[in-house]
């Protein structure tokens, strides 16, 4: 039965390589696997997804009620742009990691686990795992809390159960047994040259000024970039504080991606996003200008201080990825239902017309002169989010 | 006569049960077979789902797959079946084929299934750390242990803290999204939320640290929250303390006192700190190296609320120079390791060490040598 494989223990985080390689966090082994899907995926059109109470049909897939049911992670796969979602169906003993591939089409389709062709390299843990006693059990553990793939390197960081550290690792891909694995332990600056160790919740990596940097959201909320040029092995880096997410904020995922707006023009962006509030999109020239700027290590205050931004009516994404230029997709919690819905939001846009009943969707409403633009951009909203 | 039962093993860890037709007259198989049914097609004869009521709303069947076996059709999950869950199967010939096979006597046979549920023992908590009654300000971290595993992803809405007027702390645990389990999913690390911790974040500045010296607090855990087999823990948990004043000096090993033991005997080395320490940090960073430079194997002791540590050798104690190393990632309860303090002055010319070595000269004993 090879959908139940030993390959994977669990799942905390999935991401995709380049060529259809998708990379799956396994904390509990404390592994990383890459799966190779070139022999499942043929570039097809993405089409917006409105695929409502997801989370109910993965369940009812997988042979479990809801309740026996966690979703992990989602990734869309950057050439097919079809939707993987990571879960854990059952709890303790029972409990197997699946990943499911959802199609255009809304099938859910899992992965048969054990039959695709795969690699895999252990993390060092943070200690010791070799330390001999009579009690052999490893008691302290290491959770990936993100990974994201970068010019031919998985970039993984992950949070102790026991030390209150960060680690970040590089690692080389295709997989080596030599150490191409890198551990670094990042401060970030408090103020007056105070320094603290953290963890990294949340990381994507780009180009500020055609320099690559790691742009990480910290659990205690600060909002820090890190030159990559200085992430080498056992290196301590500081990073540098461009922000400060403050109270009530807990960054759930950073994304980056381009993006065309309604004339045509492509901007480069990234979204921050949080679990109980709306999302910061960033045009990544602000970010730059902030990176410019002394970092946060004066500062002493009440506010949230951020790089530029505008808050978007994200709310409720339990997880997101960037699905083609002019889409993201999205996890997200229904309020009223408290199902998952796998949708696509429109870039530019970042609302459904769905959510909303107004004064437009009434029967006898009349398009005027001065609507002209809105009933445009409302069709194409109509059509993508499934209703002609 | 038609009938579907349950069959294959029981295997407890990865075997699947699956779901066997039997009863089909040899011109029904026979016809089966040659039909040679797509997946789709298949599910429409022979679903299985979650659940036991035939529900109108639309259901996704269960994934796995068919076959057809000497006389039998079998329906094998990918995944295993779930204690507890309810099950329908429906074998119904008429979606596939039509008169004269599917006549009056072969009727739309639906069969609900309920694997048995597992027997256990409620689940409780059995300990949480650190240990002790009095606790400073900037405490970091607390570790929750149970009896057995409990679910996961619900956590904080079952652990609180309460004041001493009775009311519940808001925004006082640091939510990290994913929990924090050790591989036997029954002790849960809980943080404080460092930003109110910290000095100079925004958080520390609104809020204020959620522990405040001079004040009594309680640690509850309630019984809502259900173990892997869906039960409530036993009975809520409580642990009272109160709150002495920050400790922000970083842990220096010159203030240990170490106490050898005698030689061929495997009476403990201990230490004693001066203040409590992280529990899980002194179980793992802390290894006794022998002359040679080889592991020592032995079992680790923590005692008086995480102020003493203790290693007892598998095998006695030799004449040499043995070696501690310690870990600098060892912390105290309050964050601060060997390394560095918790919060501290950047210098970038600091040395960064990985490892602390004490030494530990075993001379023989005269009393028993001779």
């Amino acid at each position: 039965m090879s959908y139940v494989s030993s390959k994977l223990l669990s799942i905390s985080v999935i991401t995709f390589g380049s060529e259809d390689i998708l990379f799956v966090g396994d904390s509990k082994a404390g592994n990383i696997v890459a799966f190779d899907l070139s022999k499942f995926s043929s570039e097809i059109e993405s089409i917006p997804f409105n695929f409502y109470d997801v989370d109910q049909k993965i369940a009812e897939v997988l042979g479990v009620t809801l309740d026996q049911l966690s979703i992990k992670d989602l990734a869309i796969h950057p050439k097919t742009k079809e939707a993987y979602i990571a879960v854990h169906r059952g709890h303790g003993s029972d409990m197997v990691p699946v990943i499911v591939k959802i199609n255009y089409q809304g099938d859910i389709l899992p992965l048969n686990i054990g039959e695709i062709p795969s690699t895999q390299l252990s993390i060092p843990n943070l200690v010791d795992s070799d330390f001999e006693c009579w009690n052999k059990v490893p008691i302290r553990t290491l959770t990936i809390t993100d990974m994201k793939f970068w010019n031919d390197e998985l970039f993984v960081c992950g949070l102790s159960n026991a030390d209150f550290s960060s680690t970040l690792y590089r690692i080389s891909y295709p997989f080596t047994n030599t150490l191409s694995i890198n551990s670094i332990e990042i401060y970030h600056a408090v103020h007056d040259m105070l320094e603290t160790r953290a963890p990294i919740r949340a990381m994507t990596i780009l180009n500020i000024n055609n320099e690559p940097y790691v742009l990480a959201a910290y659990l205690c909320t600060p909002l820090v970039t890190i030159p990559v040029a200085q992430l080498k092995n056992g290196a301590h880096v500081r990073g540098k504080t461009i922000g400060e997410l403050g109270f009530g904020n807990v960054p759930l995922d950073i994304i980056h991606f381009h993006s065309q707006d309604l004339q045509g023009n492509s901007k480069e962006q990234v979204l921050i996003t949080h679990k109980t509030r709306g999302a910061m999109l960033f045009d990544v020239k602000a970010i730059a200008e902030s990176n410019e700027k002394e970092g946060l290590n004066s500062f002493v205050g009440f506010n949230v201080v951020a790089p530029q931004h505008m808050a978007v009516p994200l709310a409720g994404l339990v997880h997101v990825d960037n699905q083609d230029e002019l889409h993201l997709a999205a996890l997200r919690r229904d309020m009223e239902t408290g199902r998952l819905n796998l949708i696509s939001f429109r870039k530019g846009i970042y609302f459904r017309l769905s959510d909303f009943v107004s004064e437009f969707m009434l029967p006898g409403f009349e398009y005027l002169e001065q609507h002209k633009h809105a009933q445009a951009f409302q069709n194409m909203l109509r059509k993508e989010e499934g209703f002609v | 006569m038609l009938k579907i039962n349950l069959g294959g093993s029981f295997d407890e860890l990865k075997g699947a049960q699956n779901f066997v037709v039997e009863g089909l007259s040899d011109p029904d198989l026979e016809k089966l077979k040659t039909l040679n049914l797509t997946q789709q097609e298949w599910q429409t004869l022979f679903p299985i789902y979650v659940g036991h009521i035939e529900l109108s709303i639309k259901r996704a069947p269960v994934a796995g797959t068919y076959s057809i076996q000497e006389s039998s059709v079998i329906f094998l999950p990918h995944y295993p079946l779930l204690p507890g869950q309810y099950y329908q199967a429906i074998f119904d010939f008429s979606k596939i084929v039509s008169a004269p096979y599917n006549t009056k006597n072969i009727p739309r046979f639906a069969i609900s299934f309920q694997i048995p549920k597992r027997q256990s023992l409620p689940t409780t908590v059995t300990q949480v750390y650190p240990s002790a009654d009095i606790l400073p300000e900037n405490l970091l971290r607390f570790y929750i242990y149970f009896s057995s595993p409990m679910r996961e992803g619900v956590a904080l809405n079952h652990i609180h803290l309460m004041d001493d007027k009775g009311d519940f702390l808001e925004n006082v645990f640091l939510d990290t999204v994913e929990e924090l389990w050790d591989p036997t999913m029954t002790c849960l690390t809980v943080f404080l939320d460092p930003a109110r911790v910290k000095t100079g974040l925004t958080m520390h500045n609104q809020l204020g640290r959620a522990l405040v010296a001079g004040n009594s607090y309680c640690l509850v855990i309630d019984k809502d929250w259900h173990d892997v087999n869906g039960a409530s823990l036993l009975s809520p948990f409580e642990k009272k303390f109160s709150i002495s004043k920050a400790k922000t000096a970083p842990p220096n090993i010159n203030d240990w006192a170490i106490i050898s033991p005698t030689v061929k005997t495997k009476l403990p080395i201990s230490i004693k700190f001066t203040s409590s320490f992280d529990r899980i940090l002194l179980m793992t960073c802390i290894k006794v190296l022998k002359p040679n430079g080889e592991l020592c194997i032995g079992r680790i002791d923590i005692t008086h609320h995480e102020t003493q540590w203790h290693f007892i050798p598998k095998e006695e104690w030799e004449v040499g120079s043995y070696k501690l190393e310690i870990s600098s990632k060892l912390e105290d309860i309050t964050g601060n390791n060997l390394q560095s303090p918790f919060e501290k002055r950047s210098d970038p010319n600091k040395q960064q060490v990985k490892n602390y070595h004490l030494s530990l000269l075993l001379e023989p004993d005269p009393v028993i040598s001779n």
